[in-house]
């Protein structure tokens, strides 16, 4: 078996399937990435892949200067859904 | 650069990518003109991507119920796999005093025609061990699907572009240019497209739209906060539950005014949704706070709190991600709008799906399709009609 | 090759040359400046400065006490050693960044010239210990012995260390590998760094019993669990989902979730941030873990 690439670690995306994906539907950011491949959905959201995925991009898509990084949103570590919802009628 | 089409459709979510789809199948040259720089910036990628058919109410059930079958075998037709599950919908409630109002909506459904099973909480919880000891009465029907909210967005366009539909990206529109009550040009920053017939379906965007076209369509960004859970194991027989509550903020605003509970102000009732990776994406909550779609602590808590009395596995388990999205929602009668307009007379609405675009997507695009090429539709819309804004006074006033 | 002075044969050495190998050859460090002459070398104690490259650094200049190390401007030049007023004491030694100087006493005796290197390496060797010297390339060329070994605060944790070696390969030798690596006591494991050059010496810990996959492992108390786990030689934490692959320590700051394991029937834990505590049991995760059900 050839040897992989594996850029996304958490949810075991190759390279190989970035870049298809990248030109089959002529995506420009990570975001978009994410959608159509899952690379970035795992349990690091994309903090170890996405700078990957950003110089991949920019090397598909040559007209872009900049590529937009992954948006982030909250949490910025996981935490325990227990632990949001708080004690009995602490929240308002 | 100046262009010609048949038809231009203003945002390409799942909305617009569907409609795109279906008038290309019938060899309608389509340009589809987005804001963003790609897809499912919107609403179409902020959401469940569940389609609980025993949450529709009539009229919108009937296109539902069309909708979810048209699922079915997507991803053959568009030669792209959308996902879809038929993994049916339970709703129940931890309240006991809500006893009555379950069975009302059972016998309700099941006048509706869907096949639904009243179930006891104990029965419930043999059946569905994840299931908290608060739970204790539900009901559940198989016709419900769930699917990959960004393949259906991604599937319709790429089956529309192969058909020969334009996908315009990073292009806002900035004017319509309107002459004998017709729009003859769609004007961007790069472009200058003359359609014969023109689409909105831009979601929460739709009136800033429908204010170019020179009317109001009235819809205004409605707030739903999502949380994602890392990966579990499936549960064993429902992976897509809904919180008895629901039925309250989504179908009774009144009752949500009124309600001093904190919870229901912000509209927050369990859904739960277990994506086939094993993710959940728990929700749902329903805020008017504008275009910001900034995820807020105190409604993501409450949400918490209403999940584990559902599901109070879920406790220990982590959340990696919360996001929040602005559904188009239509403040006059929460109903979408399905319809042409008398002037522009060449101005089609396809908006206001609010919470159930991703379950309406497939047939929103079938009947606007049929409305465009043929002038009449196999469902009945009239109840989705623009026209029934007509005789609301102060239409500009948004009660919430 | 060799040199042939007053009846003793020094060794010179073989190299491709500072531009292809990164190591000078004879002839390019006789003309740098700051390599004194053979027959300087020949009188007493003195500095050989084999700095090669022209790069913005001064040190070596500000630390000689006799002003024998000349920089001037620009600061990229390289540095010229007075050899009148080199008198060999070896201050500049652990001044240089590059570890570029040292000190050479071709007479220390009849048979043996002694050379101070700088030594950045733990444990620093003890006096009369027995080392192996290596040349610039780290090969192996004799045996030499521990003089003097200075770790004075001023030095800034670069120790100088003084080896006696063979008269003829006074210039061949410059560097040392010592013979014992000496792990602290308390480190049964001989993982642990027990004295870190900069965090210091570190507290020996209490022992905290974990198990792994069914077997026992000491810990120690207050580390994360990776740290016991490497420790113990067990590096792979997981297999993952699709491919099955191993996954160790990756970030180690408990972004990356390559380190995640089954740690007290809870999955996806990550073993780099989580101290170990007094009976954990923590098991080897096998995709996305076995989740028991909690009610």
């Amino acid at each position: 078996m050839e040897r992989k690439v594996i850029i996304c670690r958490c949810e075991e995306v190759t390279e190989e399937e970035i870049r298809e994906a990248i030109r089959k539907f002529n995506l420009k950011t990570v975001d978009e990435v994410k959608r159509v491949t899952r690379a970035g959905m795992g349990l690091c959201q994309g903090r170890t892949c996405g700078p990957l995925i950003e110089r991949i991009i920019a090397e598909e898509n040559k007209k872009i200067s900049k590529v937009q990084p992954f948006s982030k949103r909250p949490p910025v570590r996981p935490v325990k859904i227990g632990l949001l919802a708080g004690k009995e009628g602490e929240i308002n | 650069m100046n262009k010609v089409v048949d038809v231009v459709i203003i945002g390409a979510g799942v909305i617009g990518c569907s409609i795109a789809y279906n008038l290309a199948k019938k060899g309608v040259k389509v340009a589809v003109v987005e804001k963003k720089i790609g897809l499912s910036f919107g609403a179409s990628g902020t959401n469940h991507g569940g389609c609980p058919l025993q949450l529709f109410e009539p009229p919108v059930l009937e296109l539902a119920r069309e909708s979810i079958k048209l699922y079915k075998d997507l991803s053959d037709q568009i030669g792209y796999d959308v996902e879809y599950e038929n993994v049916g919908s339970l709703v129940c409630s931890v309240n006991e005093k809500q006893y009555p109002d379950i069975e009302k909506h059972f016998r309700k459904k099941k006048e509706e025609g869907i096949n639904v099973h009243l179930i006891e909480g104990k029965k419930l919880r043999e059946m569905e061990p994840t299931l908290g000891k608060d739970v204790v009465v539900g009901v559940e029907e198989w016709e419900s699907c769930t699917v990959n909210p960004f393949k259906v967005n991604y599937g319709f366009a790429y089956a529309a572009k192969k058909l020969g539909t334009e996908f315009f990206f990073s292009t806002e529109v900035k004017k319509m240019e309107i002459k004998k009550g017709e729009i003859v040009s769609i004007v961007t920053e790069s472009e200058k497209i003359k359609p014969r017939f023109v689409v909105n379906a831009a979601g929460a965007w739709s009136c800033k739209v429908g204010e170019m076209a020179g009317i109001t369509v009235p819809i205004i960004p409605r707030k739903g906060q999502i949380i994602v859970t890392e990966s579990v194991p499936l549960n064993k027989r429902w992976r897509q539950i809904s919180d008895a509550d629901y039925l309250t903020t989504a179908f009774n605003l009144e009752a949500v005014k009124k309600s001093k509970d904190p919870r229901i102000k912000l509209g927050v009732a369990g859904v739960f949704v277990q994506e086939n990776t094993g993710n959940w994406t728990i929700g749902s909550s329903r805020e008017f706070a504008g275009y910001d779609n900034k995820v807020t602590i105190t409604t993501v808590r409450h949400i918490a709190k209403r999940a584990i009395k559902f599901i109070p596995k879920l406790k220990e388990i982590n959340c990696i991600r919360i996001f929040a999205g602005l559904r188009p929602f239509c403040y006059i009668d929460g109903l979408p709008i399905i319809s042409k307009v008398e002037n522009p007379g060449n101005f089609i609405l396809a908006t206001g799906h609010a919470g159930e675009g991703i379950t309406l997507a497939p047939i929103t695009g079938k009947l606007v399709s049929e409305l465009i090429t043929e002038g009449k539709t196999s469902l009945p819309i009239e109840p989705f009609s623009f026209s029934r804004f007509k005789n609301i006074k102060n239409i500009n006033k948004t009660p919430v | 090759m060799n040199y042939q002075e007053k009846n003793n044969t020094l060794l010179l050495w073989e190299s491709k040359g500072a531009l292809f190998e990164g190591i000078p050859t004879p002839a390019e460090l006789e003309k740098t400046p700051g390599y004194p002459s053979l027959q300087r070398l020949w009188q007493g104690p003195c500095a050989v400065i084999e700095c090669i490259q022209e790069i913005p650094c001064n040190p070596c200049e500000e630390a000689c006490p006799q002003g024998a190390i000349k920089i001037g401007s620009p600061i990229t030049n390289l540095p010229k050693l007075d050899e009148k007023k080199c008198t060999g004491c070896g201050i500049c030694i652990s001044s240089c960044p590059g570890l570029a100087i040292f000190v050479l006493n071709l007479n220390y005796t009849n048979d043996l010239a002694l050379i101070s290197l700088p030594f950045e390496f733990l444990p620093l060797p003890k006096i009369g210990e027995e080392v192996i010297a290596v040349d610039r390339k780290g090969e192996k060329v004799c045996k030499g012995k521990v003089v003097k070994v200075l770790n004075k605060p001023k030095q800034d944790h670069t120790p100088v260390i003084s080896i006696s070696i063979p008269k003829k390969y006074a210039l061949v030798v410059r560097g040392i590998l010592t013979t014992k690596t000496n792990f602290a006591k308390n480190n049964e494991n001989k993982m642990r760094i027990l004295d870190h050059p900069i965090l210091g010496k570190q507290k020996p810990g209490r022992v905290v019993n974990i198990t792994v996959d069914g077997k026992k492992i000491k810990a120690k108390e207050g580390e994360m669990i990776i740290a016991a786990l490497l420790a113990a030689g067990i590096k792979i934490n997981r297999f993952t989902d699709k491919y099955k692959q191993p996954r160790g320590l990756f970030c180690g700051i408990g972004q990356c979730t390559d380190c995640v394991m089954t740690v007290n029937g809870v999955p996806n834990t990550r073993t780099c941030i989580t101290p170990v505590e007094e009976g954990m049991v923590i098991e080897t995760q096998y995709g996305k873990g076995k989740w028991e059900e909690k009610n």
